[in-house]
């Protein structure tokens, strides 16, 4: 693996660390009346159910690693 | 991590009453008549069917279909089709049926002869294959803020059956401000084993038991932040049987993998909603198995709402990965473990992406979405993948 790559990740692994520890540290409650952005289907954190299982099937039939979305992360398939 | 990130989403989504968003399936009637005539006792949410192509490229020195000692043809086609239908009954059940069916060329071993006569691993693996699978899933409200998901799937190929059993928990923290899921997934598998050259050798089996546990946090106004872990066990026959990996004398062996893994995989997202009708969403997971596999994956999307009703995107993903302990392109005779699949070998791999989806308002069904999507996927060992999909459906 390069080492290069190798220090981008981590460096991004830590960015995203920082920045989700800060944000639950504070973690102030956003009041109902404040989310009206959330009530938009496009602020979802993924696609529709069909569109995250193609995606998924493109990914853990071709890749090594698999899982940490919530779904099982292997079996169920002769390719895995 | 991403159920439940949509759940709170649509969470919130009920209580805003004044949300004036440009999103047809978000548009709601709040007159009278709508208000005081109740809901109905039974209602369906969605139905909409998916159609997925994708065209494979490559070398794999698993592959027979190529020079004796060299890479062979990872070359195959997959039509997939999907349909779903979700429907609520009463104020506390959903019922969630799920229908996808793979067309595949080149993915099994051709099984489908009915004598039971010696099956192409060699040339083509599969002319044809068809696998299908169906699922069904209830999510109970047991209360505000707490619902049960149950789960049982049942999927078929012509030499391979595997049935499926979920079970997630689900709870809404602070007011609806956090959402806690903790789920869990097994999968039986029972399958034909062969021996390299394509003579069968009786039926094998393998179980996956996966764990998740995921958190989503609401830190403002326009920002979601989730984190996610899960657990994986595998045991039991993990290799399709019919990879193969070349040998130092000229011919070629069987793959032998552990018959257990354990793999750990956790991952952090922020979604961010932008003040020009976008949305920002960056991923990153973190993946390591005892076969010594450690990944990193980063992602992002960006997508855009343009004329009220059309929404572009645009997606980015990186996969870097090291090998498995044993992968190797020339084995010896003996030994213990061994795989040549390019897929358990060192690699990095890119995907771009684009989408457009489209939402018309209709009078009478609801909100009539279509989209399409198109992926590049290629890796730095020559593997390259075109994936083209299409949806449609109503949402009511």
């Amino acid at each position: 693996m390069p080492r290069l790559q190798l220090v981008l990740m981590r460096s991004a692994l830590g960015a995203c660390a920082l920045v989700l520890g800060l944000g639950l540290a504070g973690c102030a409650v956003v009041p109902q009346n404040r989310r009206a952005n959330f009530a938009d289907p496009m602020l979802k954190s993924s696609d529709d159910a069909l569109d995250a299982h193609r995606q998924r099937k493109l990914y853990t039939t071709r890749e090594a690693a698999a899982g940490g979305d919530g779904k099982r992360a292997g079996g169920g398939c002769s390719c895995q | 991590m991403a159920a439940a990130a949509s759940r709170l989403g649509a969470a919130v989504g009920a209580v805003v009453i004044g949300w004036s968003g440009q999103g047809g399936a978000a548009e709601r009637s709040f007159a009278d008549a709508d208000v005081l005539a109740g809901k109905p006792a039974s209602s369906v949410e969605a139905v909409q069917t998916r159609i997925t192509a994708y065209e494979q490229s490559g070398r794999g020195y698993q592959s027979q279909a190529g020079p004796k000692l060299g890479p062979g043809s990872e070359a195959l086609h997959v039509l997939q089709m999907q349909g779903e239908f979700v429907m609520h009954q009463g104020d506390s059940l959903t019922h969630r049926v799920w229908v996808p069916v793979d067309l595949v060329t080149s993915a099994s071993a051709d099984a489908s002869d009915r004598y039971y006569g010696k099956p192409d691993v060699v040339s083509r693996a599969s002319a044809q294959n068809l696998g299908a699978e169906i699922d069904y899933q209830l999510t109970a409200r047991a209360s505000a803020d707490t619902s049960w998901t149950a789960g049982a799937g049942m999927h078929y190929e012509e030499n391979f059956l595997s049935w499926l059993y979920s079970l997630e928990y689900q709870r809404s923290l602070a007011e609806d401000n956090a959402t806690l899921s903790l789920s869990a997934n097994q999968a039986l598998d029972w399958f034909d084993a062969f021996y390299v050259g394509g003579t069968r050798k009786g039926r094998t089996s393998r179980s996956t038991t996966n764990v998740n546990a995921s958190l989503s946090q609401l830190l403002s106004p326009s920002t979601l932040a989730a984190v996610s872990y899960g657990l994986t066990l595998q045991r039991g026959e993990l290799s399709n049987t019919w990879n193969s990996v070349p040998a130092v004398n000229g011919e070629r062996v069987s793959e032998i993998l552990p018959r257990l893994r354990n793999r750990h995989a956790a991952s952090v997202s922020l979604l961010q909603w932008l003040p020009w009708q976008g949305t920002l969403e960056l991923r990153y997971r973190f993946y390591r198995d005892d076969w010594e596999v450690t990944a990193h994956t980063i992602e992002g999307r960006l997508r855009q709402r343009l004329f009220r009703r059309l929404v572009l995107g645009g997606s980015f993903r990186h996969h870097l990965q090291s090998s498995v302990f044993c992968f190797t392109t020339l084995t010896p005779l003996v030994s213990s473990f061994r795989t040549a699949d390019s897929d358990l070998g060192p690699f990095d791999a890119d995907t771009l992406g684009g989408s457009a989806e489209l939402d018309l308002k209709t009078n009478t069904y609801g909100v009539l979405f279509l989209s399409f999507g198109y992926d590049h996927y290629f890796r730095s060992d020559g593997l390259r993948v075109n994936v083209a999909t299409w949806a449609s459906g109503f949402r009511f």
